[in-house]
């Protein structure tokens, strides 16, 4: 892999390990093959962007990443835990990776500051008064402390995905993978999610992020992968996959949507 | 077609009567009420209303009721209307106990049914295929022919300890009785108990709240379910032997044939809310599945990635959301319940409805009878309703 500049502050990547590693995943769904042979790894602090066309597997692939689906063969290892059928591997891996959906997923009968502190206090038995202090301050970090005692409905998707995000750091995740975070979002509302995506990978966070916001793959990604049909075709840094894609499936899933 | 500016409009045209609205309205509104004069004149006109009236109700029963609990009327000196509202009391009873048992289990179930363990899920489909499937008169019978027929006769009861006993008689338990106790107080002075219990839980809740709003304000646990639990326990005991001992606990007995003191449930009993538990809750169980499956995938998957565990994921982020979806639906079968109460008739349970016959048969006055009998029935289901609206409006408050 050619280390090229990234527009990113500095952040020794070549040193740091690997806090994901992904070794000859399969994953089928009945006789459909959604995910052949991945394999990847990706080291701490890094910022991945993952693209490919809807039916790729690039969904699939990070929902793996924290068991919400379950691989078929193949091995992923997340921070040194195996990801096996041990109970206790699965809760030190859940709690080690945070995820945001396409869809928010906020849990709608519960206000934005219960949303947030619920993992908290019930995972982690933070007492009531921390986890309230802890939910603010993230809610200061999103952007939208005001919004604390509303419910999920009456806020606009950018807020709400907002809301997501600090829900899921309040866990205190050294993983977060996000899973089209804009892509239910209306026009004007997508830079407010982008922002503190960007806020957040400045603060050294390692991110996987399927998206087709080009402008946040080229600005922010270190590292991007294009998958199709359930392969991992190509990788390379921004500069690499925007001026000198090599392979036919990548350059015409980016001449269809540049 | 336009209309030149400034000419005058084109002259009304004349409707004929028959197709003008209000005149049609009035015509439909006067061929109804026309047809319920005939019908209530016709039903008027047949009846024998010169009898009508419910003194009757006030005479002396002269018949024995059955199934009675913490009453104890024999018929001998009491009015029709004294053993009709035993006959209420009894319905209440099953009904009240039915609906509580078919909730649980009917969630039990409901939840059952989408396990990721398999046997566990087809377990509880057959369950509710079974009981769902099948008239719930022929459950009812069917529980009090395995009731009579397969327990052992009361001559070879199974007796537990002197405390338990199951026989054909039904099962019988201690139960808690007013007792001089040690200074001879009077039966009405365990009411003076049970008030200083009252005063204890309302101060015991109090207690917690305090305990719960000072583990919020410091972050210092301070366990206040567990002190108000003790304290509520302490100040039961204490005030117990303070007031003299007034309860003591009944052990049933065998006399000849039948149980003496302690409660028994009979099989009657057993038979008709066992029935409408069974049929009930295969009910609730798929109106819960429905609720839990209305809802987006998203939320359980949320749930996964935020941490929280499978229990902790069901009660919640799950049922407090589906109770939305559930709780009207569950509402239809608790009014079920009371209607299909009346089934007790064939189990010979004492039920308001066999009482009213009974009086019926005694007394006649078939129409006034029946028209006590639905208004207690509607009377038990406006006040389920009232209370399940009230709920409800409760979980409904936030929209979400």
């Amino acid at each position: 892999m050619t280390t090229e500049t990234a527009s990113m502050p500095a952040r020794d990547l070549e040193s740091a390990e690997d806090i994901i590693i992904a070794e000859n995943v399969d994953k089928w769904f009945g006789d459909f093959q959604a995910l052949d042979q991945i394999s990847m790894r990706i080291k701490e602090h890094e910022i991945v962007v993952v693209l490919g066309p809807s039916g790729s597997g690039k969904s699939t692939f990070i929902r793996c990443l924290n068991r919400l689906e379950e691989h078929d063969s193949g091995r992923i290892v997340i921070d040194g835990i195996e990801m096996n059928d041990d109970v206790r591997n699965l809760n030190a891996i859940r709690s080690e990776v945070g995820m945001v959906f396409q869809q928010f997923n906020l849990f709608p009968h519960l206000s934005v500051m219960n949303n947030i502190t619920l993992g908290p206090r019930k995972v982690r038995r933070m007492p009531k008064l921390d986890a309230d202090a802890l939910a603010m301050q993230l809610l200061e970090r999103v952007g939208i402390p005001e919004q604390a005692e509303k419910y999920p409905a009456q806020l606009s998707g950018g807020q709400q995905q907002r809301v997501a995000i600090a829900r899921a750091l309040a866990m205190q995740p050294k993983i977060m993978l996000f899973d089209e975070p804009t892509s239910a979002l209306d026009p004007e509302m997508i830079k407010e999610v982008l922002d503190v995506m960007q806020e957040l990978a400045r603060s050294g966070m390692t991110m996987i992020v399927v998206t087709h916001e080009m402008g946040f793959a080229r600005e922010v990604a270190d590292r991007l992968m294009f998958f199709d049909e359930g392969s991992l075709v190509e990788e390379g840094t921004p500069q690499h996959f925007f001026e000198n894609p090599q392979e036919e499936r990548t350059k015409l899933f980016l001449s269809q949507i540049l | 077609m336009t209309v030149a500016a400034g000419s005058a409009p084109p002259p009304e045209p004349d409707v004929p009567l028959i197709y003008r609205r209000g005149v049609r309205r009035l015509l439909t509104q006067g061929i109804y009420v026309a047809i319920t004069a005939v019908v209530i004149g016709y039903v008027y006109t047949s009846l024998d209303l010169r009898e009508f009236g419910f003194g009757f109700l006030n005479e002396p029963a002269a018949f024995k009721v059955g199934n009675q609990w913490l009453t104890d009327v024999d018929g001998v000196t009491n009015s029709r209307i004294t053993m009709y509202l035993v006959g209420v009391w009894s319905s209440l009873r099953a009904v009240l106990v039915a609906i509580a048992l078919s909730t649980v289990l009917g969630v039990l179930v409901g939840v059952a049914r989408l396990s990721s363990n398999w046997l566990v899920a087809q377990m509880a489909m057959l369950y509710v295929e079974i009981f769902r499937n099948t008239p719930l008169l022929v459950q009812v019978v069917l529980v009090y022919t395995i009731l009579l027929i397969g327990a052992p006769l009361i001559e070879n009861v199974v007796n537990v300890g002197d405390f338990f006993f199951v026989s054909n008689r039904g099962m019988a338990m201690p139960w808690p009785v007013p007792d001089g106790g040690f200074w001879n107080t009077p039966d009405w002075f365990v009411g003076v108990w049970v008030a200083a219990l009252i005063a204890m839980a309302v101060a015991a809740g109090r207690l917690r709240a305090l305990r719960q709003d000072r583990e919020r304000e410091t972050g210092q646990p301070q366990f206040a379910n567990r002190w108000a639990v003790g304290v509520f326990a302490v100040g039961a005991l204490i005030s117990f032997f303070v007031l003299g001992a007034p309860v003591s606990m009944d052990r049933p007995m065998i006399e000849g044939t039948h149980y003496i003191e302690g409660m028994v449930m009979e099989p009657e009993f057993t038979a008709l809310v066992a029935g409408l538990t069974l049929y009930t809750s295969a009910f609730i169980a798929e109106i819960v599945r429905g609720g839990i499956q209305a809802l987006p995938r998203g939320q359980t998957e949320a749930a996964n990635a935020v941490g929280l565990s499978g229990y902790q994921r069901l009660t919640l982020v799950i049922l407090p959301q589906a109770l939305r979806q559930i709780i009207p639906s569950v509402t239809n079968q608790y009014l079920n319940i009371n209607k299909n109460s009346s089934l007790a008739y064939a189990v010979l349970y004492d039920d308001l409805f066999r009482v009213a016959n009974i009086v019926q048969n005694k007394a006649g006055h078939a129409l006034e009878m029946f028209f006590v009998i639905i208004v207690t029935y509607m009377l038990i289901s406006f006040a389920i309703s009232l209370v399940m609206n009230f709920f409800n409006a409760r979980v409904t408050a936030q929209r979400i």
